[in-house]
């Protein structure tokens, strides 16, 4: 799919899909693009959780809301989000909610329900018991009583700590065995993953090694991004310039792999993204080299928004590097 | 192509890898595609989208093993071709096209129609989502929690501008920080649901 083509599902047309409200073709069409498209997928999970929020705060009105009863209420999971999105405003609101409780956001009163004051719902917990009469002549017929099941608590107890410690040296003893079987299939698949890793190295030495001679490249040094609007640095590319050699400079170097990605600043596109690349000393600081192709830069503001990952878990977004570049 | 078919630990093992494209994701490429093929299902109004969703990835993760590789297609692609055969399949077992809208319908009139009455059950319902909320997010990491209560505050334009500014202070873009915002909503959804379960 062209980038052109994302351009054309913006944010309405994205909100009508998921009212249902779009034609079946252009629906299929999202349809695809909802599990195969990474930028649709997130912007459409994004623009899902707005749209419930706007319901529950009365923000949704007209042919919208139509939609939104008629089409979107339907599902249980849907009408799930709208009760999690009815907590959420709750919650926002619970300071004021105690001094006057807050009005029914939407119109149809199954989707959102209206949280009983936890106050009110304290005072019916905390109502003393109603004391019960008890006469004499059961006393001692009770104390006997409490005496058996006294006993017996105790043997009972007794037994489930016995089982319980049981069950807990089996579960380690399986627990061991497990972290074994673990460790050994990591070794094995570090180890193959190695042997891959050294192979495509050599075989993308042997293809670069003849040009790295005769390539026109610039550099330029990305500061750690600042939380100020603080003005880009600049960088001139030379008619002729092959590569543009940025280096990133690192915060902290908390991550064995980091990956880059190019952003067009006012489109808000990916245009290109690097391998996965290690940080490299910079005097006392670590950085980040990258080489970008000069082809793709033009006369502009950019974004090199860093990903840090992890040897295993979620990849993380650590920072983003703006620059502008000048056509000289 | 067998509907019973349950993965070995290798074919499981060898589907994760194959969903995460080189980049090890400690099995969240999974969850995620899971999640976006639990949307296409809920969309088309079946009424079980979560079963239809674990057939699908049952069947590609069968395919993989049977073929030993997929070429051609990203994952992604690829589950979604197998996902509208999954779609297909069940309009056509659920009678002939009364499945989806008309029988979400049904379920949705049946749902109220045995509620105890309506007035209690969103009394209920509303103190026990209260509960659960406050407890899901007390699990939280301090900065998730602070992230998710900024990030979904407000109204339509203070929202945006605060979002602004939220993105500006942990250094990130608006991109980034939608991602990491729907992340954490995600979790805290299944928190909930989890929690009301079991209430």
């Amino acid at each position: 799919m062209s980038s052109q083509d994302k351009q054309t599902y913006d944010d309405r047309l994205l909100t009508r899909y998921l009212l249902g409200a779009l034609p079946v073709e252009d629906a299929e069409r999202l349809d695809e693009l909802c599990i195969a498209d990474e930028e649709v997928a997130t912007r459409l999970h994004a623009l899902e959780d707005d749209l419930v929020d706007a319901y529950v705060r009365g923000e949704v009105s007209g042919e919208d809301l139509g939609h939104f009863e008629s089409f979107y209420l339907l599902s249980p999971k849907r009408r799930q989000k709208v009760e999690f999105a009815a907590a959420l405003l709750e919650l926002e609101k619970r300071p004021a909610a105690v001094a006057a409780p807050a009005p029914a956001p939407a119109t149809q009163e199954s989707a959102v329900p209206t949280p009983k004051p936890r106050e009110e719902a304290e005072e019916e917990l905390v109502q003393p018991p109603r004391s019960s009469v008890r006469r004499p002549m059961f006393r001692w017929g009770f104390a006997f009583a409490a005496a058996v099941m006294l006993f017996a608590a105790g043997y009972l107890l007794l037994e489930n700590l016995r089982l319980r410690k049981q069950m807990s040296e089996t579960q380690a003893q399986q627990a061991t065995l497990e972290q074994r079987d673990q460790e050994l299939q990591k070794q094995l698949h570090d180890q193959r993953s190695a042997n891959e890793e050294s192979l495509k190295e050599i075989e993308r030495l042997r293809q670069s090694q003849p040009n790295l001679g005769q390539l026109k490249t610039v550099s330029i040094l990305l500061p750690p991004p600042t939380r100020g609007a603080a003005r880009p640095p600049t960088i001139m590319l030379q008619p002729g310039t092959d590569l543009a050699l940025l280096i990133l400079v690192l915060e902290s170097d908390d991550f064995p792999q980091y990956r880059a990605a190019l952003r067009d600043s006012a489109a808000n596109q990916v245009l290109w993204t690097s391998q996965n690349v290690q940080s490299a000393a910079l005097g006392e600081k670590k950085a980040i080299s990258i080489s970008i192709p000069a082809g793709v830069l033009k006369q502009q503001n950019y974004v090199v928004e860093l990903t840090g990952l992890p040897a295993h878990g979620i990849p993380e977004i650590i920072g983003s590097y703006p620059f502008h570049t000048v056509l000289k | 192509m067998s509907r019973d078919w349950v993965p070995t630990q290798d074919a499981f093992r060898q589907f994760l890898e194959w969903l995460d494209e080189g980049v090890d994701s400690d099995g969240q490429r999974y969850l995620e595609l899971r999640r976006r093929l639990v949307f296409y299902f809920d969309r088309k109004n079946c009424l079980a989208p979560d079963e239809l969703a674990d057939e699908t990835l049952s069947r590609v993760a069968q395919k993989l093993e049977e073929k030993g590789s997929i070429t051609g297609l990203s994952p992604a692609h690829y589950c979604y071709v197998i996902a509208k055969f999954v779609f297909l399949e069940h309009l056509r077992q659920a009678k002939r096209g009364q499945a989806g809208l008309d029988e979400l319908k049904q379920a949705h009139v049946d749902s109220r129609s045995t509620a105890t009455s309506p007035g209690e059950e969103i009394t209920q319902s509303g103190e026990r989502l209260h509960d659960c909320l406050d407890s899901c997010l007390a699990q939280l990491p301090a900065a998730d929690r602070e992230l998710i209560l900024e990030y979904y505050q407000g109204e339509q334009r203070a929202k945006i501008e605060r979002r602004s500014r939220l993105a500006v202070r942990l250094g990130l873009s608006m991109n980034a920080l939608t991602i990491r915002a729907c992340r954490i909503r995600n979790k805290l959804e299944a928190c909930m649901k989890a929690c009301c379960a079991e209430k």
